[in-house]
């Protein structure tokens, strides 16, 4: 029986099941293609049937969970008698977050006995998977709901992503990025290797030549960046490209003389997926600085 | 060409120039007149250089009739009034009369300096030189946000330089020499400035709408008679305003050119002496900008750019009555302007005497065969040399095409063995821009450093690194056929057989040419390659690189590769490997 409830949304590509092992609630944003009227939650369909579909030229947009959603969500904890930490995607990327912090705000005044906390780990993706694996982990050591929160908001410029994109068109379709951004990795074998900044922003590109470039690059990121190279927790998502996932941790081992692999390999789930598209590969450690 | 000319002698006094004298209220009149004619034959060049705040392109005129409007006064003086009188009255005259940011701020400049030969029958260069100074701080103060490299720059580095050169032995005479060589340099400064102005690559108009009062200022000062070119025609400029530029759909981007003058009334204001322009500055600044605006005695001048001119009047009104008004619509102003620019029939002296400087960084590379050209030009060169193995361009080739590109730092793309050396001396020939020259011996190592090139970033050295790094690992090799029959490595080649070869080594040769491809491919990506261009020339077959492209994918699932039309001459395919 856990302590205090986890809530989280499936911005962090954690797979359900997995999230259910960890007794973690999952919050789901939808998506649509905009070729029909069918509104997805994102956990109704198999990602290569998704990515299959997107190299097929359809296009996905995503909406945030509504604070309404969230509040019945939680309400079912509270009643139960339980304290509850959400931890969101970047308020950088979605609302969802805003849309949470606002629920947790209406349900302080109904539950004032309860702690209802939320932190903005300003991660995305397995980012904020491994955010929520931490929290789970404290959890299990017997921390408070406080330290837990505490901890997170403390150290969260500290996980560090370092991701790629195949095309960088779908970024720009969702606005993630500016179109002179876009432009750059328009070009013909031209890989761009990002970051999530210290605002939760998408941001700062460095433009490589080919997809074996931007791996190794980002590989030189970890080999730079990371606080404990050897046995530090590497989190990995991947967008239909697991080869390059495997190829991403035999880069990292061959520059740091790590024998550990990665610690988890997870899926890029539809919401992240509409935006960067197939052949998103993301790195997550923690690092000296973002 | 005054770029051209040594400003020293471009300045130099007449021989036959007047005994040195005082600055008395006579003088003054004639260099007053002397400047508003040399203006007067300037102010169409001084149109073209306005870019700043908005181009609106009327600044000459403006500074013209805001000069003229002085003169007027003056004719209306006896010939032996005093200096201060004098002072006062060009004052005065320029004040009412002022239009636009340049000329309001010139009557200030103008009115400050009045201040400082109050009680003067005549002055000698160091009061010339306390009066000026004044002028500069009225001018500063009659701006409420002043920005440096404008007319306002001009004028305090002028001041400065004249009066730090100030001795027991100037004169009047030395003085101007002295403010007018000085301004005509910082003019040629503000283009470092202000962004605006390097991009336009002109100077600052109301800075050179004040050099040429100035310029004429010394030379009636040195007893030249000066001329005015002839008025434009009436009508000329009611003739060129073009109504549709702003027709039923236009935006509404520029705002309005407000400037009017305001009669303080004491049925409105009771205390007209100490009447607060606070209480007209900020609301003001709050509905628009380019903002100038003071009182003198119980009249308030105003210029200020904005979208509701309706406010500002009301707004000042309760405070007065207008004795002018004058609205008009930026955009219209605008594109007469547009109108009026073109074609610009000689070189102004100014927009001579600045190269347009546009960007930190431009690249210039040889390359031959419009894909190929295309794809240079999509990785960011600003110009193309064409050239290649049979046709080296000269030294001369690169210097114009330098010309037609505007940098601070040129990268050149020699892409050539052959063409380094050529590239190199025009490098050191060159003067208007530092340039660095690539050492990209062929078009696969050029096109793969151009393209890995990051310049977004500050330091040359970076961007030259980044270069340097992409191009390290890049192998190039090309197909051709044989022009001749020769014997190579033992092996016999006849004349149209193809070879394949890496730098001078000759890897492959054979009768067909998919063949010769392929072998020459295989040795090239031996050993952990990860990425192929593969450049189609001009003579290269569809159809046959399609089935190559569908063969290496086959054989290399981990190679990325790309097929561009390059459409060289000479050879079929060049293969970059990386």
């Amino acid at each position: 029986m856990s302590s205090f409830a986890i809530f989280t949304d499936t911005g962090c590509d954690i797979a359900l099941d997995v999230l259910a092992k960890w007794d973690v609630h999952c919050a789901c944003l939808s998506f649509k293609f905009t070729d029909e009227d069918v509104v997805y939650l994102n956990n109704e369909m198999p990602t290569k049937e998704f990515y299959a579909a997107m190299r097929e030229g359809r296009q996905a947009k995503t909406s945030a969970v509504n604070s309404e959603t969230f509040r019945m969500m939680f309400e079912e904890e509270l009643k139960a008698g339980k304290d509850l930490l959400y931890l969101g995607l970047s308020s950088g990327i979605s609302s969802t977050y805003q849309a949470g912090r606002i629920a947790a705000e209406q349900l302080r005044a109904d539950y004032p006995d309860r702690k209802i906390l939320t932190v903005d780990p300003l991660s995305a993706s397995a980012g904020l998977g491994m955010w929520v694996a931490i929290a789970v982990e404290m959890r299990e050591a017997g921390k408070s709901i406080e330290e837990v929160a505490q901890y997170i908001e403390d150290n969260r410029l500290a996980m560090c992503h370092w991701f790629t994109v195949d095309d960088l068109v779908y970024l720009k379709r969702g606005g993630r990025i500016s179109p002179a951004v876009a432009f750059v990795g328009g070009m013909l074998g031209i890989k761009p290797v990002m970051h999530v900044d210290n605002d939760g922003h998408l941001a700062n590109v460095t433009k490589v030549r080919g997809r074996r470039a931007a791996i190794r690059a980002m590989a030189e990121r970890y080999a730079a960046l990371a606080k404990d190279k050897e046995n530090g927790t590497i989190f990995i998502s991947q967008a239909d490209c697991l080869g390059d996932a495997e190829t991403l941790v035999a880069d990292i081992q061959a520059l740091t003389g790590r024998k550990k692999g990665a610690d988890h390999i997870t899926d890029v789930g539809t919401v992240i997926g509409s935006h960067s598209g197939p052949g998103t590969l993301a790195l997550f450690f923690l690092g000296s600085e973002r | 060409m005054l770029s051209n000319i040594d400003e020293t002698t471009a300045f130099a006094i007449p021989p036959e120039k007047k005994e040195d004298r005082y600055l008395d209220g006579e003088l003054l009149s004639r260099m007053a007149r002397g400047g508003a004619a040399e203006l007067r034959t300037n102010a169409e060049e001084v149109n073209h250089l306005n870019v700043f705040p908005v181009p609106d392109g009327d600044t000459g005129d403006n500074m013209c009739m805001t000069i003229e409007s002085g003169v007027a006064a003056l004719d209306k003086l006896d010939e032996s009034a005093s200096l201060q009188e004098t002072a006062a009255v060009l004052s005065r005259g320029m004040l009412l009369g002022a239009r636009g940011n340049s000329g309001v701020i010139l009557s200030q400049f103008i009115a400050g300096m009045a201040k400082g030969l109050a009680n003067c029958e005549k002055a000698n260069a160091r009061i010339v030189g306390r009066a000026l100074t004044e002028g500069v701080q009225q001018a500063y103060a009659s701006v409420m946000t002043p920005t440096e490299g404008t007319i306002l720059t001009v004028a305090r580095e002028a001041v400065e330089y004249a009066n730090a050169h100030l001795s027991e032995d100037s004169s009047v005479n030395s003085y101007f020499s002295d403010l007018v060589a000085e301004m005509y340099r910082s003019l040629q400064r503000t283009p470092q400035i202000l962004d605006v102005l390097r991009e336009a690559g002109v100077v600052d108009s109301g800075g050179a709408g004040l050099f040429y009062i100035i310029d004429g200022f010394n030379r009636a000062l040195n007893g030249e008679e000066i001329e005015a070119a002839a008025l434009p025609q009436a009508g000329h400029a009611a003739a060129t305003v073009d109504l549709t530029a702003f027709g039923p759909d236009s935006e509404m981007t520029y705002g309005y050119c407000t400037e009017f003058l305001l009669q303080l009334q004491t049925a409105k204001v009771p205390d007209i002496e100490h009447f607060d322009m606070q209480e007209i500055i900020p609301y003001l600044e709050s509905l628009g900008d380019s903002l100038v605006a003071f009182k003198t005695d119980s009249i308030v001048k105003v210029h200020v750019h904005t979208k509701t001119p309706e406010k500002v009047l009301a707004h000042c009104r309760r405070f007065g009555e207008f004795l002018t008004v004058k609205i008009e619509n930026m955009s219209v102003q605008h594109s007469e302007q547009t109108v009026k620019n073109e074609p610009a029939e000689e070189p102004g002296r100014f927009a001579a005497a600045v190269p347009v400087v546009q960007k930190k960084y431009a690249v210039v590379a040889v390359c031959n065969g419009e894909g190929m050209e295309s794809l240079f030009r999509e990785f960011g060169a600003d110009a193309i040399v064409n050239g290649g193995q049979t046709q080296n361009p000269s030294t001369n080739d690169f210097l114009e095409a330098f010309e037609t590109v505007s940098a601070e730092h040129i990268f050149v793309f020699p892409n050539n063995g052959n063409i380094l050396m050529a590239a190199r001396q025009a490098a050191e020939l060159y003067e208007k821009a530092t340039v660095h020259v690539i050492e990209s011996r062929d078009v696969g190592a050029g096109y793969v450093a151009l393209s890995a090139a990051d310049f977004t970033l500050d330091s040359v050295e970076e961007i030259l690194d980044s270069i340097a790094a992409a191009m390290a690992g890049v192998t190039t090799g090309f197909v051709s056929p044989s022009i001749r029959d020769a014997e190579l490595n033992g092996v016999t080649i006849h004349t149209g057989d193809y070879i394949g070869f890496v730098g001078k080594e000759m890897i492959a040769s054979c009768k067909d040419r998919a063949e010769t491809a392929r072998q020459l491919l295989s040795h090239m990506l031996a050993g952990g390659r990860y990425m192929l261009t593969v450049f189609c020339g001009k003579d290269a077959d569809s159809e046959e690189a399609e089935l190559l492209q569908g063969e290496l994918e086959k054989k290399h699932p981990n190679l990325e590769v790309y097929f561009v039309d390059g459409g060289q001459e000479i050879y079929p395919y060049i293969f970059a490997v990386e």
